[in-house]
């Protein structure tokens, strides 16, 4: 099979280089809809490195969200285990923070930017009132919004208001940040500001990624390793290290021969089966 | 204060069309004094201590009876709206309760708690409890659930998660029934006085009438619509201050 720039593939093992942060060992679940039962996983095995910038990809309704819901200990998978750290997942975790692709719904719009901010810090440690508010703005630079400490999130837009959801968990200095789908809903320019953000606070805190979307060219750009998934019951179809060099630059890794190498590869497996026909890369399969 | 002034030249002329109907003998001027004779009785039953002695006794019933509403339904709805097992254990007796006029529970309240103030404290309170009580509820379950995972993801307790999430996420929906409790507290404050007693603007209001005074049981009449107003005016206040949050302002 060769196509244009055809890349060098590298499928990662569990065994990589570092040491296994999470491990999903024999996962299962299985939902029950008005009395029909919807295998998500059956057994899904996986193993995440510490430091990765992982992206999780796959067709819609694939489990891609779940599998991060179970990860994070929000959900409770049927069969299987999450470890984190050496030690099982049972509930939400220490160490992990979900970051929600409906940041309306997830931001506390009562509470101003900074009063965001500092319920993140009081989840994970108690300062005095002067520390806390300093330590709040330090992370509110970070996410680059200086100045709008004592705004109410009605008065942002919807990158804004990620941006503080991405404070108010960075500021726990998570092992793991679990983001589901955080930019889908903001439009295209703000979408390309907040994958740079995203790459430069990776790039500087010791923090590992998961990142679950449905953009294919999104987690090419971000990652150094990729998985996707099939259909329900969802396998690990592709596997994927994505060994571009960082830091990416939003306009000349996006030519880089290699990302569209890339891009064709995960695309047409996922859309292939979105059609419902056989993928393309078939013959790739792990 | 702009675009305010229609409804109240409105209202202006609606007291100028009663002042001449009654002076034109179109009304029965002894049923219907005319407007200028009502406000002379207003100020000298004020000027008197008449109307304030009867007034405060009233807005005492009516905040103690709504206050020990607040107190007991913002809880009782908190638990409901989180712990189903108090929902299923409570609903039944909220859902026959509840649509029994307040009214009705007058001659029941006067048996245990005799015609003084404690009856109409009483009576006030469960008319007040269960708008406050439905709309916590309510305003508890309707807490989004990507709100509440929230809370789980940076591991807030169930209780600090209530007093951090949920309430505030409620805020809203419990000031909605506060406000509603808040008019329905007028009405059944007034009626209890009517029923029994010799005291409040209810009992003041019907005394008048029954010694012919109309003017002065008018008067009695107007400081309930001023009241009322009143009160809504402040509570607007209170809300806007509580709920800045959300941005839209409400016009009052």
């Amino acid at each position: 099979m060769t196509k244009v720039g055809s890349p060098k593939l590298t499928v990662v093992s569990g065994t990589a280089a570092g040491k296994p942060i999470i491990e999903v060992k024999g996962l299962g679940k299985i939902f029950f809809v008005n009395g029909n039962a919807l295998t998500v996983f059956q057994n899904l095995s996986c193993s995440i490195d510490k430091g990765s910038f992982l992206s999780i990809v796959g067709p819609s309704g694939c489990g891609k969200s779940t599998l991060l819901k179970l990860i994070s200990g929000l959900e409770l998978p049927t069969k299987g285990e999450v470890v984190f750290n050496g030690e099982p997942i049972v509930g939400p975790a220490k160490g992990m923070i979900y970051v929600f692709q409906q940041y309306t719904k997830s931001i506390f719009p009562w509470r101003s930017v900074i009063q965001n901010v500092e319920f993140g810090l009081n989840s994970f440690k108690k300062l005095s009132a002067r520390d806390a508010r300093a330590r709040c703005l330090e992370y509110i630079r970070l996410v680059g919004l200086e100045g709008y400490e004592n705004y109410y999130p009605y008065q942002l837009s919807g990158g804004m208001q990620q941006r503080v959801c991405i404070a108010r968990a960075l500021i726990c200095e998570p092992d793991v940040l679990l983001m589901d789908e955080p930019f889908s809903a903001v439009d295209a320019l703000t979408r390309a500001i907040l994958q740079e953000l995203i790459l430069k606070i990776w790039e500087t805190i010791p923090v590992t990624i998961l990142f679950v979307t449905h953009d294919v060219e999104e987690a090419v750009f971000l990652s150094n390793r990729i998985i996707s998934l099939s259909k329900t019951p969802a396998v690990i179809r592709e596997d994927v290290a994505i060994d571009l060099p960082y830091p990416r630059d939003q306009i000349r890794t996006r030519e880089d021969e290699r990302f569209t190498g890339f891009r064709h590869r995960l695309f047409s497996s996922i859309f292939a089966q979105e059609k419902g026909g056989e993928p393309a890369t078939a013959g790739r399969r792990r | 204060m702009k675009k305010r002034w229609p409804g109240f030249l409105l209202f202006a002329l609606l007291l100028l069309a009663w002042e001449l109907g009654s002076a034109w003998k179109l009304v029965d001027p002894v049923s219907v004094p005319r407007v200028s004779v009502i406000i002379t009785s207003w100020i000298d039953s004020l000027r008197n201590g008449q109307l304030l002695n009867h007034l405060l006794p009233s807005l005492w019933r009516i905040f103690a009876g709504f206050g020990l509403a607040v107190l007991v339904a913002v809880p009782l709805g908190l638990l409901m709206g989180t712990i189903s097992l108090c929902y299923r254990l409570l609903e039944p007796i909220t859902e026959f309760i509840r649509p029994i006029p307040a009214a009705a529970y007058i001659p029941i309240a006067i048996l245990f708690l005799g015609i003084g103030n404690e009856m109409k404290i009483f009576v006030v309170f469960l008319a007040c409890l269960f708008p406050i009580l439905l709309n916590t509820y309510g305003g508890v379950r309707g807490v989004d659930p990507v709100l509440v995972d929230t809370g789980r993801t940076f591991g807030v307790s169930r209780l600090k998660a209530l007093w951090q999430i949920v309430f505030p996420a409620a805020l809203p929906s419990i000031l909605t029934g506060m406000r509603i409790s808040l008019g329905i507290s007028l009405i059944v404050a007034v009626v209890s006085e009517m029923i029994a007693g010799n005291s409040g603007i209810g009992y003041f209001i019907l005394d008048m009438q029954r010694i012919f005074r109309v003017p002065d049981m008018f008067a009695g009449i107007f400081t309930l619509g001023l009241l009322g107003f009143l009160i809504n005016f402040v509570f607007l206040k209170v809300e806007q201050h509580f709920l800045r949050w959300r941005g839209t302002s409400v016009e009052t």
